[in-house]
């Protein structure tokens, strides 16, 4: 097992006072709490300083860590002491998360059955369990299954204990039904499937929240979905029945006359699907076929004699 | 190694379903004193009454076990939890927006 260098980890000097240390522990929480932070290595991190600090708080946790000496390196063999004994009993209350403290923890200062911190040399004072910890995993599904629902398999890295007691980042496979209609930004609770439980406590759950990955042609806004239809001049100008692709299939979207770019259309209800489904939003998009031959540039020519329009009257002074 | 659980094990915490205050502490864990304060400073928001007839909407569960975090590990006291609360709405609303805009521009 590896030593541990709590003063290393809180970024403080060894005769740091009480104060010095509380305002370390705030500082780094605040940097890496887990509903805080983003970055991959965050939850870890987090353990690591509440670790720190529920040793160099407690007056005789960081008396007992002293006495180990100032001469260990982070990372470095540790052996306890031959005749060294846990005094430390664990009670519920300022004792949190003590089932992922490091093994190198349990073994200075005790722990409950189990691996890890669960793994030292039994927990004193008996009957003490802790509900594992909760983790989060964001995941990107398809626009399509969230239309219809699906059943999908995802890969995630997450931090477990192995049996030396070290914490790892281990591969989890799951596979988990998209229920139809969820959107972006909600949660799928699979109970029980969160970090180990302590001393026998149930297992903590495991969050994951819904992305949509991104669309070739739709973006999404809560439930509502939008698309850019791209027309020819002249239906534009005439109008049009044209098939507009949506996630449930084809519509046929009725052009009025006279429509200009950027005007929006509502598909209503063809959106996600929910107690009050969104609706489906086309905008208009005009493309000029471009002129290729001189009967084509003669036609624009004709066009700009027969229909005089100035598209720009409105930027004048 | 790796692991994988059934299909169907999952439950979405959508605003359409709703949990009592009964079975907001059996899935939170946490005591029913706590929750009925989170009401008290309007972190939650259930329909009905009074606490017989509370409906929480199914999100509200992770909101607990965030507001359990904060308390415990950043020794936030309440107006700082619903602080904290509402700029993490907003900071985690304007990651998501800002990568879904990066994935549309690819």
């Amino acid at each position: 097992m590896q030593y541990k260098d709590y003063y290393q980890v809180l970024g403080v000097a060894r005769d740091a006072d009480g104060d010095a240390i509380k305002r370390a522990y705030r500082k780094l929480a605040r940097k890496y709490h887990p509903d805080v932070s983003e970055e991959a290595d965050a939850e870890e991190r987090f353990k690591e300083v509440q670790e720190a600090y529920e040793v160099l708080k407690d007056p005789e946790k960081r008396e007992a860590y002293d006495r180990l000496g100032a001469n260990w390196r982070a990372g470095e063999d540790f052996t306890p002491p031959p005749d060294w004994e846990p005094e430390f009993s664990f009670h519920g209350g300022g004792f949190r998360n003590a089932a992922d403290f490091s093994d190198f923890f349990a073994s200075i200062f005790g722990g409950a059955p189990g691996g890890g911190a669960r793994g030292g040399r039994g927990a004193h004072g008996g009957g003490f369990q802790m509900r594992g910890e909760d983790r989060q995993v964001r995941v990107q599904i398809r626009l399509e299954d969230a239309y219809a629902g699906a059943t999908r398999s995802f890969s995630f890295v997450s931090p477990e204990i192995d049996p030396r007691g070290e914490v790892r980042q281990q591969q989890r496979n799951i596979n988990v039904t998209i229920p139809k209609g969820v959107v972006e930004g909600q949660r799928i609770r699979l109970a029980g499937q969160g970090g180990p439980g302590f001393g026998g406590g149930p297992a903590g759950d495991l969050f994951l929240e819904v992305e949509f990955e991104a669309h070739a042609i739709y973006h999404v806004d809560g439930r509502d979905i939008h698309l850019d239809l791209p027309l020819a001049p002249w239906e534009a100008a005439l109008g049009a029945k044209v098939k507009v692709p949506t996630l449930g299939g084809q519509v046929e979207l009725n052009i009025p006359p006279n429509t200009q770019a950027g005007r929006k259309l509502r598909l209503g209800g063809r959106g996600l699907p929910g107690k009050v489904p969104g609706d489906q939003y086309v905008t208009i998009r005009i493309v000029t076929p471009p002129a290729h031959d001189d009967s084509q540039r003669e036609f624009y020519r004709r066009m700009a004699e027969v229909m005089p329009y100035d598209p720009r009257a409105n930027l004048k002074a | 190694m790796t692991d994988d659980f059934t299909p169907g094990a999952g439950e979405l915490l959508a605003d359409d379903r709703h949990l009592t205050l009964a079975e907001l502490v059996d899935a939170s864990g946490v005591r029913v004193e706590l929750i009925v304060e989170m009401v008290s400073h309007d972190i939650l928001r259930p329909h009905g009454r009074g606490a017989p007839d509370w409906r929480f909407p199914a999100p509200a569960l992770a909101r607990v076990r965030r507001v359990v975090r904060l308390r415990q590990d950043l020794e936030l006291n309440w107006p700082g939890v619903c602080l904290a609360l509402e700029l993490l709405d907003e900071l985690h609303d304007l990651r998501r927006r800002h990568r879904a805009l990066l994935r549309r521009l690819g």
